[in-house]
């Protein structure tokens, strides 16, 4: 039996302009793109896209791959900064409405979560997921829902490993409370601005 | 009380060394506070960890390996990096309502500085002329055009006088510059890229029929400013169907 070709050839050879190896790339890594995009975005139409921006970026940075990273840690990185640009993209167009395939306006939902989860739980925790803090998200999806390692979560945000055992925390604290299970108080609702910063805030409960 | 919120994130994964573990047990047995977080925390983990993933979608990489077919093919989908003759030659125009204290153009002539409107007026100029380019944009894409125009404008501004004329900046950019429609295709264009944003936060300075990710789609660039009588410091893009005059996606960039 053939051991699947190393993640690390494949990005060789697509660099190198083979459609096949980046075609196996997508296969291979789509299925936890979609899902890192869906979670942190809430809802299937603009996850579709940041997955499908996730791939593009991915593609033009190819030759930009160090083979000392673990590639699903990139990959991760190119996910997470392609959601950022699409939630600040949202922010800064409130009038913005979903369009279907025609262009014709589509009615907005009332929570960012939609018909992909109607699964008795899921929706619930999407839409309170959907509710907290950006940063804290991010993390809970990294290291909750992706399984990622917190030094890995540490070097795809660029934060020190502290900050985001701290986010982790709180996160899960603010997730908590979006459940209603949760009796205790998260900090005030502030936009995280991506980079290297570490909250006094997140030292103490 | 020092709280170990870090290792509480670890405690509740189970991933503490054993060693840390037993401290922070320590702790918890004199620290209500805490013990009640680790609860919250747990049940959230586990929440999270319970959700389904729907089915992922088909053609997630599909525009990526459409630009990689594009590569080398002078008809195919093409790299940002391949649209940017006609967009040096076509941000100047844009350029003028930057480096200039007014801009405008007669009906015949588009270089010459008759019927001006200042840019500082939340008003349009009138002749603001659709330039046709065939290409498919997408956020990343228009995210690039901003780019490309902030670029050509630092460029422009750090040059002589900043009143280059047009003809210099096509034949710069060696290509031929992109159709232009007619007056009543233009203003019909403005008056769509109006109606899918009412309250238009700025003076749009160019206008471009494209397309946004196959919507047929015009591209209003607009100058924002701080304020009223504030020089602008901001282009924004927006991109919106010209078949339903609705907003499609929007980018900004400092100037």
């Amino acid at each position: 039996m053939n051991r699947p070709e190393p993640d690390h050839d494949l990005v060789r050879r697509a660099a190198s302009g083979d459609q096949q190896a980046f075609a196996q790339l997508v296969h291979r890594h789509q299925d936890r793109v979609y899902r890192l995009c869906l979670r942190i975005m809430g809802n299937a139409d603009d996850a579709h896209d940041a997955a499908q921006d996730t791939f593009l970026s991915l593609f033009r940075k190819l030759d930009q791959f160090r083979g000392d990273a673990a590639f699903t840690t990139w990959l991760h990185r190119v996910g997470v900064n392609a959601c950022y640009d699409s939630l600040r993209r949202k922010k800064r167009a409130p009038l913005l409405r979903a369009v279907d395939d025609d262009g014709r306006p589509q009615e907005q939902g009332p929570a960012t979560v939609d018909h992909a989860d109607e699964v008795v739980g899921t929706l619930d925790v999407a839409r309170a997921l959907a509710q907290i803090r950006e940063d804290y998200r991010v993390v809970l999806v990294l290291a909750d829902i992706q399984d990622l390692a917190y030094d890995q979560i540490a070097e795809i945000l660029e934060v020190p490993v502290g900050t985001v055992k701290s986010r982790v925390h709180r996160g899960r604290l603010a997730l908590a409370k979006a459940l209603g299970i949760g009796g205790q108080d998260d900090p005030p609702s502030t936009e995280w601005e991506p980079g290297p910063s570490v909250d006094a805030s997140e030292d103490s409960p | 009380m020092t709280h170990p919120t870090e290792q509480l994130a670890s405690y509740v994964d189970g991933s503490l060394a054993p060693d840390e573990r037993a401290q922070v047990d320590v702790h918890l047995q004199r620290c209500a506070g805490c013990r009640g977080e680790v609860e919250d925390a747990a049940a959230a983990r586990s929440a999270l960890r319970s959700m389904t993933t729907p089915a992922t979608p088909q053609g997630l990489g599909d525009p990526a390996i459409a630009e990689m077919r594009g590569k080398g093919d002078p008809v195919g989908p093409p790299g940002w990096a391949r649209f940017t003759p006609w967009l040096a030659a076509a941000a100047v125009i844009g350029l003028l309502a930057v480096a200039l204290p007014r801009i405008g153009s007669s009906e015949e002539d588009q270089t010459a500085a008759s019927g001006a409107a200042d840019i500082l007026l939340p008003v349009a100029p009138k002749d603001i002329r659709v330039e046709i380019v065939e290409k498919d944009f997408d956020p990343v894409s228009l995210e690039a055009a901003a780019s490309e125009f902030v670029e050509a404008a630092r460029a422009e501004e750090g040059g002589s006088d900043g009143a280059q004329p047009v003809e210099d900046a096509s034949s710069e950019a060696s290509t031929v510059p992109a159709p232009i429609a007619g007056k009543a295709k233009s203003a019909a264009a403005l008056a769509c890229l109006r109606t899918a944003v009412p309250d238009l936060p700025g003076t749009p300075v160019r206008l471009v029929k494209a397309s946004f990710r196959g919507t047929p789609a015009y591209l209003g660039f607009v100058l924002e400013g701080p304020g009223v009588d504030q020089p602008a410091d901001t282009v924004s893009i927006w991109a919106v169907s010209a078949k339903h005059c609705s907003p499609l996606s929007l980018t900004s960039a400092a100037l």
